[in-house]
């Protein structure tokens, strides 16, 4: 009986996937929803190419998917995977359909699948992938997520439930290094490249998660990425294989067993260098050539961003998204918009808003945010709408920042009724996924302002 | 006067660094003493006027619960003498009988008459809570693994929307004397400056908290929002 809804399934989902080829919209879950509705353990049962990849992880599952998937193009390998971010059963079933044949034989040499962390444990072992990549276990919403440990322990049981699969992690993250224990392991890291991480209130590694004792740091790159090791215990870093030695904006150079090799990234920004050195890891695990991978690299970007920069009549224009109820995420945006020592207005609509109003108002995440990088005095004024806004108010001043600074409404748009643009020299608008169009709004409005009295100025 | 924020690297995982800071804010002339989970705690051999101890993981739990248990007797004369104690979120587990996964029981502190209870599987309960203690309206929310069970006799708060302890109880929290430990997590002192005046006032503080002004305007508001019809508090499960 599975046996035979696995066929209807499998049948059933590529006419679908057929149809909506047809009509131009293939970017879409729902042939994979028809796979797994009819047969309730289809990702076990439909076939796997040789190389299956698993990205999960809290930050850089979509970015390091799209890009690996677009080198193993460039290496010659036919790809199977989705670019849209879905990571969960219907979309990684969507993935796979398009890897196999009807008679369910891999038409493809490689999927990449983008896993969601809360559902790994039970897809992995139903995968069971090839290659598992864990590119980092950071905080993101409690609602969802609870707490790292949690979900590095979701993770650790995905691993465990797949044991052939080979593990490669981030050997920095010390929250990670609990997953794969049992997995073959490939770790890869970064000396300190001169990040110059802020003092932070976000730490993911408070003590030792053997022992409970004080890790100490050699160094980080951020938060509590880095070279560590507990005090007590000795818990370290596991061996690095791939280790960043040095980046500037254009290369890294990563040293392994066989000699250092140097290979292109998209910036110099940190993320985006652990994401690479990801990929490094696993195309050289594979057995690629460096010389090979750093070809096929020079092209590849990370996805287009939903965030932008411009500078208009000489004003600087950012976009930035902040997505809320993630502290690390908003921290982030903060931290960069302080390390920017120009003038600024920050326009800021993060309130998320819902169907029921009611549902967006946990505010326990702005109380491990660090709203403090907001209290630097290149930042001139902070106009912020949203239905928390005594909420955000509140908090800002207990982060010191001088209450003539802050202007907090209930009105999203608003923000534009209070919105000098006179004598400043960037403008950020910080908005959540949920306040997209919002921030369209206020940045197309700021923009025509600007180009108004600054052109006319000139 | 001295408040001891007892192991604050771990309480910052679920916006409860919100607490030692509001208290720091509004007690500016106050002692405060930061013990990490690696030291002795301050107040087993020191007088203090206040502790503070917020919301950690699991894991952080069993090592607080550790490092805290050589201690107990000492816990418990300082909760007979009055010293205020603050309890936000699971770190009121510690103090209960024990704490059961499955068929895993792990000890705890043993002060309280009650036990708490998480499956395996880790069903995440999220929730906005209102509730009462004495003539002061408690706003907030909750966000955890598990629930506690008990007997106990002196609740912290009646609930009027939200859950209690657990799904089926009305009753929030342990209060017992100048003990106060509840679900209720993240920000519960700036979300609430009257609760926080009370609580303060009992370890002999007396003004006004940080912000006042602004503190009690987001809290009415909350209030006026909480109090509408139609409501819903339950945000909902997650495994």
């Amino acid at each position: 009986m599975n046996k035979l809804k696995f066929w209807i399934g499998l049948w059933g989902g590529k006419t679908f996937l057929f149809l909506w080829k047809l009509f131009r919209a293939e970017r879409d879950d729902r042939p994979g929803m028809v796979s797994v509705r009819i047969c309730e353990d289809f990702l076990a049962r439909v076939a796997k190419p040789k190389l299956t990849i698993v990205v999960t992880g809290t930050n850089g599952k979509t970015t390091i998917s799209n890009m690996l998937a677009e080198t193993l193009k460039k290496l010659g390998y036919k790809v199977a995977y989705n670019d849209w971010g879905a990571n969960h059963n219907a979309g990684q079933a969507r993935c796979l359909l398009d890897a196999v044949s009807i008679f369910n034989k891999p038409i493809k040499d490689v999927a990449i699948i983008e896993a969601d962390e809360l559902i790994s444990p039970t897809n992995v072992p139903r995968l069971k992938p090839t290659y598992l990549i864990v590119n980092n276990v950071s905080r993101d919403s409690m609602l969802r997520n609870g707490n790292p440990e949690y979900i590095a322990d979701r993770l650790r049981r995905a691993a465990e439930g797949s044991p052939e699969s080979v593990v490669v992690m981030c050997g920095d993250d010390p929250v990670s290094s609990l997953i794969g224990e049992k997995n073959r392991r490939v770790a890869f890291g970064a000396k300190y490249l001169g990040t110059n991480p802020l003092d932070t209130m976000i730490d993911d590694y408070p003590v030792c998660l053997k022992c409970g004792g004080k890790p100490e740091y050699s160094y980080r790159n951020y938060r509590n990425i880095g070279e560590y090791k507990c005090s007590k215990c000795g818990f370290k870093n596991p061996e690095r294989a791939y280790l960043v030695e040095s980046a500037n904006e254009t290369e890294m150079v990563v040293s392994e067993k066989e000699g250092k090799f140097t290979y292109p990234i998209p910036n110099s920004a940190i993320h985006n260098i652990y994401n690479t050195a990801a990929m490094v890891s696993i195309l050289r695990d594979i057995g690629e050539k460096p010389e090979d991978i750093a070809k096929a690299l020079e092209s590849i970007k990370p996805p287009a961003s939903r965030e932008g920069s411009e500078v208009v009549c000489g004003v600087n224009i950012h976009r930035k998204l902040a997505k809320t109820h993630n502290p690390t995420a908003v921290s982030t945006v903060f931290e960069n918009i302080k390390k920017d020592k120009s003038q600024k207005l920050l326009l800021m609509v993060l309130d998320e808003i819902f169907e029921n109003p009611k549902k967006s108002e946990t505010v326990a995440w702005f109380y491990d945010t660090d709203y403090e990088f907001l209290n630097d005095e290149s930042v001139t004024k902070i106009v912020l709408g949203g239905d928390r806004y005594l909420d955000h108010k509140l908090r800002m001043l207990l982060a010191g920042i001088d209450e003539s600074k802050i202007i907090c409404i209930p009105k999203h748009l608003d923000v534009l009724n209070y919105a000098d643009i006179s004598d400043v020299e960037t403008v950020y608008i910080v908005y959540d996924i949920y306040t997209s169009a919002e921030a369209r709004k206020v940045t197309a409005e700021i923009t025509e302002r600007i180009k108004k009295e600054r052109g006319e100025a000139k | 006067m001295k408040i001891e924020l007892l192991f604050p690297e771990l309480s910052t995982v679920y916006g409860d660094a919100g607490n030692a800071l509001y208290l720091k804010k509004t007690c500016k002339d106050a002692e405060f003493i930061e013990t990490p989970l690696q030291s002795k705690p301050y107040f087993i051999d020191n007088d203090v006027d206040m502790i503070y101890l917020g919301s950690m993981t699991e894991k952080s739990q069993l090592f607080a619960i550790n490092a805290l248990r050589p201690y107990v007797n000492r816990i418990k004369e300082c909760i007979e003498a009055g010293v205020v104690f603050l309890c936000t979120g699971n770190s009121m587990e510690l103090f209960g009988e024990y704490i059961l996964e499955d068929d895993t029981k792990w000890d705890a502190l043993g002060i309280f008459p009650f036990y708490s209870k998480r499956s395996s599987e880790y069903f995440r309960h999220n929730s906005m809570f209102l509730g009462d203690f004495e003539d002061i309206e408690v706003v907030g929310c909750r966000s955890q693994f598990a629930y506690i069970y008990s007997e106990c006799k002196t609740p912290f708060m009646n609930v009027k929307g939200g859950i209690g302890n657990n799904p089926d109880d009305k009753f929030e929290g342990v209060h017992y004397k100048n003990f106060f430990a509840t679900y209720v997590l993240g920000p519960v002192l700036p979300l609430n400056p009257k609760l926080t005046k009370h609580i303060l006032s009992l370890a002999g503080f007396k003004g006004e908290v940080a912000f006042e002004k602004e503190a009690m305007d987001a809290y009415n508001l909350r209030l006026t929002k909480l109090k509408e019809e139609g409501v819903n508090f339950i945000l909902g499960e997650h495994w």
